[in-house]
């Protein structure tokens, strides 16, 4: 504050979602933390659909990439 | 070069002399910045500790709202969000059947994040776009004011080059080499040291703060050790540990520093004939005296 790195009138008035924004938001919280089971892919899941998949390396079974 | 930009929270909030010196330094770069107004956090790797789907969702979101300005590049500042973003993103094109799911959730907005042989959107740090869209060539033609005797430690950060094969690091793409090539560039002298690729200790301030100190700390005397006139950072939360916590930092290793660490788009800026005042450099902490002195003798020696 002492520097003007942050002041209250930025903090008041800085950047902010509007609220069709914000709504859409808290739908897709509710929708996603609302579900029982939840999907979890490997966390380093990589690769291209138009390219062969190597074989998966441990990890659930929904972390395989598909192939088209 | 029209670009979807997306600022991140951190340069819009606790450092927003980043956001303001990349808008003074997008024009001489030829960047139009077409600002993702509407897009929220990339949860900074949290979220998608918590909930990967959901982390998915709200960065698919921003991707899709990328895609509608038209472009096919999009471009952060901010390298924690550039490794939140990319985690992502290879999820999301690596498998259609979860991309699909994911756009059932933006469906409400009717959004919906496109990828295939016909789209793909590209997401580059400031860094990145520097060196592979705007060439280090054309961005030498652009130096007004040569960095010449300023001394640069560049301090990459975790998230920008770790995990490589995320990232994209390859010998055609040395992107750990880039803050080097881009300090040369403008003609600075590149400094060398200890802290170059290590955390800054942000990550883990709320866990252990003393620990995260002394990271900051060993890094910020690594550099002065080997004569730095300042660093300079790709990514807001390592300048929050660097500068604003900086003496604390000190404290906490024992020692004097007192070294400036400057954005990147603020040492852009200079070299691009920009004053430290305009790049916002009053707002640092550590006061960037060094970088302000080297600027006015360059101005003072100048040909009238």
């Amino acid at each position: 504050v002492l520097r003007g790195k942050v002041n209250v009138r930025g903090a008041l008035l800085g950047h902010k979602l509007g609220s069709k924004d914000l709504s859409a938001l808290k739908r897709i919280y509710h929708k996603v933390e609302g579900r029982k089971e939840r999907i979890e892919l490997n966390l380093y899941v990589v690769g291209e659909e138009e390219q062969p998949e190597p074989a998966p390396v441990g990890g659930p079974a929904s972390s395989e990439s598909e192939q088209s | 070069m029209r670009v979807a930009y997306w600022p991140g929270c951190v340069s819009r909030g606790f450092t927003p002399e980043l956001h303001g010196s990349m808008a003074k330094v997008a024009p001489l770069l030829d960047l139009e910045l077409v600002e993702l107004d509407r897009a929220c956090c990339t949860g900074a790797g949290v979220i998608a500790e918590h909930n990967q789907e959901l982390a998915d969702s709200l960065n698919a979101r921003t991707f899709a709202l990328a895609q509608q300005t038209g472009t096919d590049l999009m471009m952060n500042i901010c390298s924690t969000c550039q490794g939140a973003q990319s985690e992502c993103q290879q999820r999301l094109d690596a498998n259609s059947e979860y991309r699909a799911h994911i756009n059932e959730n933006l469906a409400d907005e009717g959004l919906s994040y496109e990828h295939g042989p016909t789209r793909r959107l590209t997401n580059k740090n400031l860094l990145w776009l520097l060196v592979e869209e705007i060439g280090l060539d054309a961005l030498r033609a652009k130096v007004k004011r040569p960095l010449s005797g300023l001394k640069v430690g560049p301090f990459y950060g975790c998230y920008i080059v770790r995990p490589q094969d995320r990232i994209g690091i390859s010998e055609e793409r040395p992107r750990d080499r880039y803050m080097q090539m881009v300090i040369e560039a403008l003609g600075g002298t590149v400094i060398d040291y200890a802290g170059v690729y290590k955390c800054c200790g942000f990550p883990i301030i709320t866990m252990n703060m003393e620990a995260s100190l002394a990271m900051a700390g060993r890094h910020v005397g690594d550099a002065i050790d080997a004569n730095a006139d300042c660093l300079v950072v790709p990514c807001p939360l390592c300048h929050l540990n660097l500068d604003l916590q900086q003496p604390l930092a000190a404290r906490q290793v024992g020692r004097e520093l007192g070294l400036p660490v400057l954005h990147l788009p603020q040492l852009l800026g200079l070299a691009l004939g920009l004053e430290p005042k305009d790049l916002g450099m009053s707002k640092h902490v550590v006061r960037p005296t060094s970088v302000i002195d080297w600027s006015s003798s360059v101005i003072a020696g100048a040909p009238a």
